[in-house]
C-alpha cells in the first residue's frame, strides 16, 4: 500500500484551531472542507494557554484563533507568541465576532496576520488563509 | 425606573435585524421573512444570555423554539442525525455569541466591548432583575426553521 503523501498533502498546512467553543471549531473545519481548502490536518485547543503548548509541541503551520476565551484570550496568546523569536513568523489569523475598529487594529498591531469577523462565508475564510500562507511562504 | 429612548430602540431593532440576517444566512443557512413581532418565548424554550461590557454594559438574550433549536444545530454542525441536547446547547450559545458581536459591531463600530461566555437555560428559569437603562422587549423573528426570540438591554457607560 502506497503511503507516500501526495504533493498537495505535503504542501497543505496543519491548522491549529483555537476556540473555547467545540462547535465553532467543528464549524471551522467544515468551512474549510466545503471550500475545498487543502489541509494536512487539524490541531485544536480550547484557550490560549493550551494553544501555546500545542504550538511548542506539534508545530502547526497556521493558527486560527478566537479572542474571547478563558484562561488566556486571543490577545494574550498573540503577545506571548510574538515575544518568542522562533514564532515571529508563524501565521496567525483571528476569527472573532468583534469587528470594531479598535479591536481589529489592536490585534493586527499585536502581530495577527489576518482578521476575519463572524459571520463569514466559508470561501472568505479559505481565501484569507491562502493569502496569509502565500505571504508567509514568500518571506 | 426604566430609561427608554424610542429612537434608539428603532435603530437598535434595525441593526439587530441586519446582524441576524447575516448570521443566520452565513453560519446557520437559514433566513427570516417578515417580522419582527413583539412576543415572548414559550415556557421551556432554550434560551441563551450573553453579557457584554465596554462602551455599553448590558446583555442580549436569544431563545429558540424546539424545532428551530434542533434545525439550526443540525445546519451549523452539518449533522445527518438529530442533535443531542449538548449540541443544541452549544450551538445556541454560539448563535447568541455571534448575534451579540455582530449587533454591537454594527451598532457601535467605534466602541469597544468584551463579550462574556453565553449562559444557556430554559426560558422560564430566568428572571429579569434590571430596572434602569434601555430595554428592547422580546421580539420574535419567524425563520425557516421556526422562531427566534430576542431581547436586549444596555446602559451607556458615562
Amino acid at each position: 500500500m502506497n503511503t507516500t503523501p501526495t504533493d498537495q498533502q505535503v504542501q497543505a498546512p496543519q491548522v491549529l484551531l483555537v476556540d473555547d467553543s467545540p462547535v465553532m471549531r467543528s464549524f471551522l473545519k467544515r468551512a474549510l472542507a466545503v471550500s475545498n481548502f487543502p489541509v494536512r490536518g487539524f490541531l485544536e485547543a480550547g484557550d490560549g494557554r493550551q494553544a501555546l503548548k500545542v504550538v511548542e509541541q506539534q508545530h502547526p503551520d497556521i493558527v486560527l484563533i478566537d479572542i474571547n476565551m478563558p484562561v488566556l484570550d486571543g490577545e494574550g496568546f498573540l503577545c506571548a507568541l510574538r515575544q518568542r523569536p522562533e514564532y515571529a513568523r508563524l501565521p496567525v489569523v483571528v476569527v472573532s465576532t468583534d469587528a470594531t475598529e479598535s479591536r481589529v487594529t489592536r490585534l493586527l498591531e499585536l502581530g495577527a496576520n489576518g482578521y476575519l469577523s463572524k459571520p463569514f462565508e466559508p470561501e472568505r475564510l479559505a481565501g484569507l488563509l491562502a493569502r496569509v500562507l502565500g505571504k508567509a511562504a514568500a518571506t | 425606573m426604566i430609561l427608554h429612548d424610542q429612537s434608539t430602540d428603532a435603530h437598535a431593532n434595525e441593526v439587530f435585524l441586519r446582524a441576524a440576517g447575516r448570521v443566520l444566512e452565513m453560519m446557520f443557512f437559514d433566513s427570516f421573512n417578515g417580522g419582527p413581532f413583539t412576543a415572548e418565548p414559550p415556557p421551556g424554550a432554550a434560551l441563551a444570555r450573553v453579557v457584554f461590557r465596554g462602551s455599553r454594559l448590558g446583555w442580549l438574550e436569544v431563545a429558540l423554539d424546539g424545532n428551530a433549536a434542533t434545525t439550526l444545530a443540525s445546519n451549523f454542525l452539518g449533522l445527518e442525525q438529530p442533535p443531542v441536547w449538548e449540541e443544541v446547547e452549544s450551538t445556541l450559545a454560539e448563535l447568541a455569541n455571534m448575534l451579540c458581536g455582530a449587533f454591537l459591531s454594527l451598532f457601535d463600530p467605534r466602541g469597544s466591548f468584551e463579550i462574556g461566555t453565553p449562559r444557556v437555560s430554559r426560558a422560564e428559569e430566568d428572571e429579569d432583575e434590571l430596572t434602569t437603562g434601555v430595554r428592547i422587549a422580546w421580539q420574535v423573528l419567524p425563520i425557516e426553521a421556526g422562531s427566534l426570540y430576542w431581547r436586549i438591554f444596555w446602559d451607556d457607560i458615562c
